[in-house]
């Protein structure tokens, strides 16, 4: 629980503080966020079957922006990089979708 | 021994049922990473750390672990937010750098001008200073040095002409002007070589002054005359012997072009004379690499300048 309010916290003073991001990093942005949605929602379905567990989620938080930046990086450097970020966004698009309908399936019963 | 049932079991060691057994290969194992994703997305370590039995931990323990925790999660939500925010501000960033873009191309146009104008009133400078000196010191190199500025077009010139508009089609109903019926580089090229042909001796197109290195060009829809971007209306002023150059001009291939311009593309073309017409000079042209030969006599090789 700690993890998640700490995380809305954060979220709150990026909010308010508008943090810049380092022009180098820009690139890596899109891919960022949605491997960070692909966490939250991954930590939500957790958090619904009571598995919640603090340090986990913030390892699989981090590790996936840093994994996901990381291959569209190394992509850009091999010259394929829009190709492999399609990739990641595919695996992620999926992963995301099918914990939003197990969710779904908790709260709905449907 | 015939129904479906037996046989399944038969195949499998130990009977057990077919799916959903860890030891069995399953059908679609191929599709593992498939089946992987659509059945159990959620990360397994949720499970395992769920299952794991908690060790017991000292309040001090837990106190800088969760601390820890809170802190990492905070950097988290800060840098995500962060990035949302500076995702959804593109646009803003496209406009600005466009502004930033047109600023500069306005300043250094300004530039460019202020430098041209600067460069005129240096070679109107030098012009005087030479005229004074050589006129005083050497006045027949002063009257060679005056007809070869007058020929190579570095000098202003006034005297009787033709002048010849050119404009684009007017624009259509969507208010564009359809590019096949805009004033092209080979239309200005034409007319300027059919005017040279009728025996036009000075020849400007929208005040630039046409000299023997002169190029005419199309960039996008601009026409450059000396690297210099004109539009439309054209207006090509010839100075010559107006009513002899009328006649020749009409019979070149550039009046039958012109005709052609008017009638298939829309092109306004106005053809009239003038009795006075003012064309600016092209400045001093230097040639860095063309030299005389040597054994070249003197009679057709005075044309070129030397540091003038």
């Amino acid at each position: 629980m700690i993890a998640v309010i700490g995380l809305l916290l954060g979220a709150l003073a990026g909010l308010f503080l508008e943090p810049t991001v380092p022009l180098f990093l820009q690139p890596y942005l899109p891919i960022a966020v949605v491997a960070a949605l692909d966490a939250l929602f991954g930590g939500l379905r957790a958090l619904l079957d009571r598995t919640f567990d603090d340090r986990v989620f913030l390892v699989s938080f981090l590790s996936n922006v840093v994994v996901a930046a990381l291959i569209v990086f190394l992509g850009d450097q091999l010259g394929v990089g829009s190709q492999l970020s399609t990739a990641v966004v595919v695996v992620l698009g999926i992963r995301i979708f099918s914990n939003a309908a197990a969710i779904r399936r908790h709260l709905l019963k449907a | 021994m015939t129904s479906r049932e037996d046989r399944t079991g038969k195949d499998l060691p130990g009977g057990r049922a077919p799916a959903g057994t860890a030891g069995a290969r399953r059908p679609d194992a191929s599709m593992a990473l498939l089946n992987d994703l659509m059945a159990r997305p959620t990360d397994p370590e949720y499970a395992e750390a769920a299952a794991r039995p908690h060790a017991p931990q000292t309040t001090p323990q837990r106190l800088t672990r969760s601390g820890l925790e809170m802190v990492i999660a905070f950097v988290l939500g800060l840098v995500l937010v962060g990035a949302i925010v500076s995702l959804r501000t593109p646009q803003s960033a496209v406009t600005s750098s466009l502004l930033l873009l047109s600023d500069q191309i306005r300043e250094r146009t300004e530039q460019a001008d202020a430098l041209a104008k600067e460069n005129a009133a240096l070679s109107a400078d030098v012009d005087a200073l030479q005229a004074d000196l050589l006129a005083e010191n050497d006045p027949e190199l002063f009257e060679d040095l005056r007809l070869s500025e007058l020929l190579s077009g570095a000098v202003g010139v006034t005297g009787p002409g033709l002048v010849v508009v050119l404009t684009d089609a007017p624009p259509d109903t969507t208010g564009q002007v359809d590019p096949e019926k805009r004033v092209q580089d080979i239309d200005v090229q034409i007319v300027v070589n059919g005017l040279f042909a009728a025996g036009a001796e000075a020849i400007a197109v929208n005040g630039q002054r046409l000299t023997a290195l002169s190029a005419i060009r199309n960039v996008s829809i601009a026409i450059l005359v000396d690297d210099v971007p004109l539009s439309s209306p054209y207006r090509i002023e010839a100075i010559g012997d107006v009513r002899s150059m009328q006649t020749a001009f009409a019979r070149t291939s550039a009046a039958d072009h012109l005709t052609l311009l008017g009638s298939a593309f829309d092109i306004a073309v106005a053809t009239s004379a003038a009795d006075e017409l003012s064309l600016s000079g092209a400045g001093s042209t230097r040639l860095r690499y063309a030299q005389v030969p040597e054994s070249v006599t003197s009679s057709g090789a005075g044309q070129e300048e030397q540091d003038s």
